[in-house]
């Protein structure tokens, strides 16, 4: 019977078998040994344990408590103790009746399991560009989503917050460089085989595997090319019931404030366009208004355990955030489960069942535009008179004095209104049969539905709300997802030769559908948006769905020859629903081969090098994720001239061949081992190009219609990825490291029209272009005119409609004219490539020193080479008496304080997009450091605990770089081509956390 | 035990093939076709001339938007002119740009109402297009074409006169591709595509259109003529111009009897007066569709003086304020220079002259805009904050221009004035004597009759201010310092607003830089 058993793949598979094996033929004559296995690392007891009799086919596996007992045949028997994960142990049985072993962690982890696409490879067979990430890493520090942690563990991968320390703030991923310019460059993410599902929080995954090269992505086929993100979430082991318990507490403080003029200063500053101005009486710093004391709890309860035929993880978790800006607090219920089942010897069935609830109230920040009544808190901060107070004489609130007619920061802290709750639940069942010990197939079906109401309301506090007695909205949206994965696997060793053959069919409907509700002219400001029937003007509703399917084929065969060579093919045909009707099918193919030198026989001799792995691969991978309906011409509905008439224009032109963009990549890696594990190195060089990019091209505005996807252009993306983990001294003082750098250069290889303009500047500024996409310059690359400091008396002045032409003013380069030469005039000709947000390279280093039962992690992070724009330092110090200035304003030039680098204050100067504003973003930042103390266990089994670790830790506590800015970890307008743009953002925060792990 | 095992293997696998494989097919049989839910396409939604009027409202839409005729061109023509300078130095560098002649090739008010033009020709045309082969009778689908046409035309002329050599857009794009070489059109092709759609339009619009935001016969007679005299062609001007005149019943066209009333938001009809105005809806904004730009105005928040206490709505923001030569040089007894000037607000609680209006935080000593922010003021009429959003109806041309540019184009005609011409003239100063507003007690004496018999050059001139006086600050005063070439005097030493006025490159704004970087065939202009 236990024929059925003999082979897999699937190590959990091989740990039944040995169970099985050593049941079967653990019975024999002699007398009888007893003792117990644990784990030298917490000194929990180990179950399942095989214990063999050195020589024979004898032995046992250890219970539920790690105890055994065994018949040995004499005093010289030999036990051997074995385990995945721990080194091998033998013992000499002697006179002994009781052996007690302690089992150490086998750090040569060749053997670890890598979870790839529809199953999981053992590292040594493993022939793509796969980076791991284990729970210790994911769960360091106290963090909202496990992206977040994911930030410098894995070598090619760039993780970037969207908005500083936002409460509830999303990030953004980059695997290999940026790929696209206007279809999404984000990796799509898969928890345990649900592709586009949610991540549950930190404490609940095991491990996050980032898929990079082709031969490990090719199997996700059009959506694989940004790279993969795969989380394998936490499983119930068998054994002893296990509850555990982790709680933190952080306090958060932005990390830096800006240096603005205070009351006085301004009123000075203003009376260089308006002498008339007088200072209004108060000295305001509206940052330390804005800004408080952060405050996050994070806590979560789990239970896991089973039998060896049923076993489950239940966990919950509350995280609430009240964030460094007033009027920003954020906060989250989650519940996660996971079910397995054995239902049968050949049957396997397992659930997971996740659910979500969290309730954001926001603040407005990084506003696309700030004009009249629409500035952000934080921008608010920058621009806002500091020499008015929060409320006028009659409590009313005070208004901006200078510019825009904007609202004072406290107001829009407070009295905006907005919250957002989204629930979101999912389901994942499975259904694995194996037919034979070779053919399994295993069926999933994931149901996923997030609900999400926003609210938001402008009272009349606010210029906006008093504009229109009160504006409210209520927002309702609903996506749904379905996905079926239908898939076998055949599995079959002949000798030398293993086959692995995976096929299947995969079927994914994604549903989105949403309606709006507004009111205006509010009775008063009580209800908010729950009250939009007090509105005496109802605004016009909006409601929408649209859908989209894919459906798939995909095989994947590996071939591995005497564990020495080894093979992968994979490929995948996509059809999805929106592309254009003769366009909606496509293949991805990709090849691979790796190479374990060191099974070689010449090899064996060689003793220093443990492992030595080379892996080359070369595939196609494809990107879709437009929105549905992109390729169909659409008219809507305009504003009627009066109201009851119907009115409409063109807002979308049709394409008729709009299909996939495609990335082929070729990846050429090394994986080696030394001192006997000790050292790990993995290294990989990559180039990929991405053709017919899904560009949303923007097209002349005198078409009518703003823009467009096309499949236009080309992008090149090479790197070089080094990472190695070292145990540098173990024994009672323990040290590792972990240090992985990786470059990458993005370079635009083909445009539709060699160059295309983007304006990403905030829409109040006016500032027109502000990046350039052109042949053989990376993507995002800034575009302006090169500043060339201030005229003094007596300097020649370049004429030009639009340009300063005295004295005190900002001078440019006159690099280029209509003949491309400099003609001595200024125009919008003298534009150039001003900047790149592209860092030169990214690194990471971590430590982790053990001593007793003291641990300390030290993790830093850096970023190098990358230029970053700052419209906040444009805005304010451009010095044209718009808004509140920097303290440079104190020393801009007059003509008795000509030498300076500040030009004059003056009314006509427009906001220019120059190099000026563009600044090195480079930093290097001590990203977490964490202390903690583990418990020994004697003194906890006392009182009948299984575990205690307490801990004290801190985030971003110092950041070395030039960036004069708040922070240089920002991304105003979070698209694929607009890095390094940094606008009014939610301030980054340094947190310090304590907490406790506690398991019973 | 075996054989009972393989039995359940086997059927364990028969019927997970047959739940895999009813999975595959029940999923495969839905298509990828896209079957759009509540989303019109143009392909099949032109069926009937009301559709193609659907098309055509579009069109008002993008004209009535903030980033049109709301603030961005109205306020660019009011900076641009020689009556109207910036009074808020802080305001924003692009509107202190066109009224210094000093304007960035990114110019913000360009690259806002550049596009928002382009965005109605879309409209239009693709309702054009939607109408062609249409089958319908001719005297249902050619009115719904001809308001199509004029629109057509309204935006070119602007777009013509403020930049030059233009994309001339009529047709519909469904191939971007094409757009990315196109030619900018030559000035004088742009005037002949207007002139047919005018003609058109002149043919197939109603006598009487419902209402006067929408345009009849009579409009598109008074834009051929206004387009005839833009190009010198002064005997077309005159003959449109009296097309207008003799049938001014049919057409119900009269001078407004009380002058004020003109620009009163408050009375419903609009008046008889009004060849073509945007009419603006009063706080709509929440209601609008595409956010609150679609439907709000800020002419009276531009114009009004700021810290001003006597509205319900609030301050103005004293950002287009009259420069005080345009005041100074009107004639005190004229009636009109009242209604067209704002010369007395209340500040902290008291009258304040407007003298006194530059102690006071970003206001100047200047008198201020009346026509809007105090019009809309004291009729109470619907507005919001700052009296943005508000019931305005701004006339774009009216029959006043219409008697003027009959007796410029006469004048230019004869070699001098004839009595028809003065009688054009005249007919406007009596009303600006307020005879016409039914009450004798109100008759004045100013401003007389002109003098008969002067010679051509004089009456050029007197014409010229007529129309800068009676149509101050409704957009039509650049546009005659432009057609007549007045810049350099203009805004001369001696003219009403001192600026460096560069003729080679000042009488035509820059075109929108985005659109010139993306296409190669279309040029900046000089010196930008």
């Amino acid at each position: 019977m236990n024929m059925n058993f003999t082979t897999s793949n699937c190590l959990k598979t091989m740990l039944s078998l040995a169970l099985v094996l050593v049941t079967v033929y653990g019975f024999g004559q002699g007398r009888t040994i007893t003792g117990t296995v644990t784990s030298a690392e917490d000194g929990e007891s180990l179950p399942g344990v095989s214990v063999l009799i050195e020589g024979s086919q004898q032995g046992t596996i250890t219970d539920m408590d790690g105890n055994f007992n065994l018949s040995v045949p004499s005093n010289d028997a030999v036990l051997v103790f074995s385990f995945i994960g721990f080194s091998q142990k033998t013992v000499t049985v002697g006179n002994q009746s009781a052996i007690n072993v302690q089992m150490e962690v086998d750090i040569q982890s060749l053997e670890e399991v890598v979870v790839v696409g529809y199953g999981a490879v053992k590292k040594s067979d493993l022939t793509g560009a796969v980076a791991s990430v284990k729970a210790e890493d994911i769960d360091a520090f106290p963090a909202l989503s496990a992206v977040q942690t994911l930030q410098g563990r894995a070598a090619g991968v760039q993780i970037s917050a969207n908005n500083g320390g936002q409460p509830g703030a999303n990030f953004s991923i980059r695997v290999r460089g940026t790929n696209s310019v206007n279809s999404s460059s984000e990796p799509i993410r898969v928890v345990d085989g649900f592709v586009g599902a949610e991540m549950p929080p930190p404490q609940d995954i095991e491990s996050i595997e980032i898929l990079k090269d082709a031969s490990a992505t090719a199997i996700y086929g059009s959506r694989g090319s940004n790279g993969v993100i795969l989380v394998t979430t936490k499983k119930g082991k068998s054994g002893q019931m296990k509850v555990d318990f982790s709680s933190s507490y952080s306090v958060q403080n932005t990390t830096n404030k800006l240096d603005l003029l205070d009351g006085e200063e301004f009123a000075g500053y203003i009376q260089n366009f308006s002498p008339n101005y007088q200072y209004l009486g108060s000295n305001t710093d509206w940052q330390d208004v804005i800004y408080r004391q952060g405050f996050i709890s994070n806590n979560q309860l789990s239970l896991s355990g089973g039998t060896e035929d049923i076993r489950f993880y239940i966990s919950g978790t509350y995280f609430d955030q009240d964030g460094v800006v007033i009027g920003s607090d954020y906060n989250r219920y989650s519940f996660n489960s996971n079910l397995d089942i054995k239902a049968t010897e050949f049957l396997k069935v397992g659930v997971n069942l996740y659910g979500r609830r969290s309730k954001e109230s926001g603040v407005r920040t990084q506003e696309g535009s700030g004009g009249s009544g629409q500035a952000g808190v934080v921008g608010a901060a920058m621009r806002f008179n500091p020499d008015l107070g929060i409320y006028n004489d009659d409590g009313s609130f005070t208004v901006a004095q200078v510019g825009d007619q904007i609202d004072n920061p406290y107001a829009m802290a407070t009295q905006y209104d907005r919250e957002r709750v989204t629930d979101r639940f999912q389901t994942n069942t499975f259904a694995e049969l194996k037919f034979t010990d070779w053919l399994s197939f295993k069926t999933t079906l994931g149901i996923g539905v997030t609900n999400t109401r926003d609210g938001e309301f402008w009272p009349t506090t606010l210029i906006r709300g008093a504009g229109s007695d009160g504006f409210a909205s209520l927002n309702a949206s609903k996506s749904t997802s379905l996905l079926s994965e239908n898939y076998f696997t055949i599995n079959k060793t002949f000798g030398v030769h293993n086959f692995v053959w995976v096929n299947g069919y995969s079927y994914q409907k994604n549903a989105g559908e949403g309606f709006n509700a507004s009111s205006s002219g509010f009775i008063n400001d009580a209800g908010r948006f729950w009250a939009l029937v007090q509105g005496a003007e109802p605004g016009t509703p909006s409601s929408g769905y649209g859908q989209s399917i894919i459906k798939s084929y995909y095989t994947r065969f590996n071939y591995s020859l005497m564990d020495r060579y080894i093979f992968t093919f994979t490929a995948r045909q996509d059809g999805a629903s929106n592309f254009s009707k003769n366009n909606k099918w496509a293949f991805f193919p990709s090849g691979a081969f790796a190479w374990n030198v060191m099974e070689e026989n010449f090899m064996q001799g060689v003793s220093a090098i443990d492992q030595l792995k080379l892996r080359v691969s070369y595939g196609e991978v494809g990107n879709q994720a437009i929105g549905s309906y992109q390729s169909l011409a659409r008219l809507s509905p305009f504003n009627p001239p009066v109201a009851g008439l119907n009115a409409l224009g063109p807002t979308e032109l049709s394409n008729s061949y709009l299909t996939w963009e495609t990335t082929s990549q070729f990846d050429i890696g090394a994986d080696v081992s030394l001192i006997k594990g000790r050292v790990n190195i993995v290294m990989d060089y990559y180039q990929k190009t991405t053709k017919d990019l899904l560009f949303r091209r923007e097209l002349p505005s005198y078409i009518g219609v703003d823009d467009q996807y096309q499949n236009v252009g080309s992008i090149e993306n090479k790197g070089f990825e080094f990472a190695v983990n070292s145990v540098n001294l173990t024994g009672d003082f323990q040290w590792e490291s972990s240090f992985n750098i990786s470059t990458n250069r993005n370079r635009i290889l083909e445009l539709p029209d060699s160059v295309e303009y983007r304006s990403n500047g905030p829409g109040h500024m006016l500032l027109g272009i502000t990046n350039v996409l052109v042949e053989g310059q990376p993507i995002g690359a800034f575009y302006g005119y090169q500043y060339d400091g201030i005229y003094q008396v007596g300097d020649p002045i370049l004429p030009g409609s639009g340009f300063e032409q005295v004295p005190g003013g900002e001078k440019f380069k006159d690099i280029n004219g209509a003949d491309g030469e400099p003609d001595g005039e200024l125009s919008n000709q003298d534009r150039t490539i001003i900047g790149d947000p592209n860092p030169d390279f990214i690194w990471s280093l971590g430590n982790t020193f053990k001593y007793k039962g003291f641990d300390l992690n030290v993790f830093f992070q850096g970023s190098h080479g990358n230029d970053m724009m700052s419209f906040t330092q444009m805005e304010l110090e451009t010095l044209s008496g718009k808004a509140n200035a920097s303290k440079v304003a104190l020393r801009a030039w007059t003509p008795e304080n000509p030498n300076t680098d500040i030009p004059m204050a003056s009314s006509g100067r427009t906001y220019k997009v120059s190099s000026r504003w563009v600044y090195d973003g480079s930093y290097v930042r001590m990203k977490n450091v964490v202390l903690g103390y583990t418990f020994p266990r004697a003194l906890l089994e006392n009182v009948h605990i299984r575990s205690l670790r307490v801990y004290a830790s801190a985030q971003n506590l110092f950041t070395i770089t030039d960036y004069p800015g708040l922070d240089p970890e920002v991304s105003y307008r979070n698209g694929s081509s607009t890095s390094g743009l940094d606008y009014a953002g939610y301030p980054n925060v340094r947190t310090f956390t304590f907490g406790l792990n506690l398991g019973l | 035990m075996k054989s009972f095992k393989r039995n359940i293997m086997n059927r364990s696998y028969i019927l997970s093939s047959l739940f895999a494989l009813c999975m595959l097919f029940s999923m495969s049989c839905e298509d990828l076709e896209e079957d759009p839910v509540g989303l019109l396409s143009p392909e099949g939604f032109f069926k009937t001339p009301d559709d193609v009027l659907i098309g055509v409202y579009g069109a008002y839409s993008s004209i009535e938007h903030e980033a049109f005729w709301g603030r961005k061109l109205s306020l660019s023509l009011m900076l641009r002119g020689d009556m109207v300078s910036i009074g808020d130095q802080t305001t924003a560098a692009r509107r202190i740009e066109i009224d210094q002649m000093n304007m960035s090739s990114n110019n913000g008010m360009v690259s806002a109402f550049w596009p928002k033009g382009y965005q109605a020709l879309a409209a239009i045309n693709y309702a054009l297009e939607g109408a062609e082969g249409m089958d319908a009778p001719e005297e249902q689908l050619n009115p719904a074409v001809a308001e199509g046409r004029f629109l057509r035309a309204f935006i070119h002329f602007y777009f013509v006169r403020l930049f030059g050599e233009i994309p001339y857009i009529d047709a519909a794009f469904s191939d971007p591709a094409l757009a990315y070489t196109l030619e900018q059109n030559p000035v004088d092709k742009s005037y002949e595509g207007i002139i047919a759609d005018l003609e058109f339009a002149k043919q197939w619009l109603a006598d009487v259109p419902s209402a006067r935001w929408r345009p009849g016969k009579g409009t598109a007679a008074g834009f051929l003529a206004s387009v005839y005299l833009t190009l010198g062609d002064y005997q077309k001007a005159y003959e449109e111009a009296k097309y207008v005149i003799d049938n001014a019943g049919t057409f119900q066209y009269a001078l407004e009897g009380e002058f004020a009333d003109l620009f009163d938001p408050a009375i419903p009809e609009s008046s008889r007066e009004v060849l073509f105005e945007v009419d603006f809806s009063g706080n709509d904004a929440a209601t609008s569709i595409g956010g609150g730009n679609p439907s709000t105005d800020y002419l009276a928040s531009v114009t009004g003086p700021r810290k001003d206490e006597r509205f319900g709505f609030g301050e103005g923001w004293s950002v287009a304020v009259p420069t005080l030569a345009a005041y100074n040089t009107w004639d005190s007894r004229d009636y009109r220079k009242s209604v067209s000037f704002d010369t007395l607000m209340t500040y902290l609680g008291e009258d304040t002259p407007y003298t006194a209006w530059g102690d006071i935080p970003l206001n100047v000593s200047r008198p201020h805009i009346a026509k809007y922010y105090r019009a809309l003021g004291q009729s109470g009429a619907a507005s919001g904050l700052n009296g943005r959003d508000s019931e305005i109806d701004f006339p774009v041309m009216r029959y006043a221009e219409i008697l003027l540019t009959a007796a410029e184009a006469l004048n230019e005609i004869n070699g001098g004035p004839n009595a028809e011409a003065e009688g054009y003239v005249n007919e406007v100063r009596s009303r600006a004597r307020r005879e016409l507003d039914g009450d004798p007690a109100n008759d004045r004496a100013f401003p007389a009759d002109v003098t008969a018999g002067m010679s051509q050059g004089n009456f050029r001139n007197l014409v010229l201010d007529d129309r800068r006086l009676e149509l101050a600050f409704e957009g039509v005063r650049w546009f005659d310092i432009k057609r007549r070439e007045l810049g350099v005097e203009a805004f001369g030493a001696s003219g009403l607003e001192q600026q460096a006025f560069d003729p080679s490159r000042d009488y035509l704004f820059p075109k929108y830089q985005n659109d010139v970087d993306r296409n190669e065939n279309l040029d900046q202009n000089d010196h930008y």
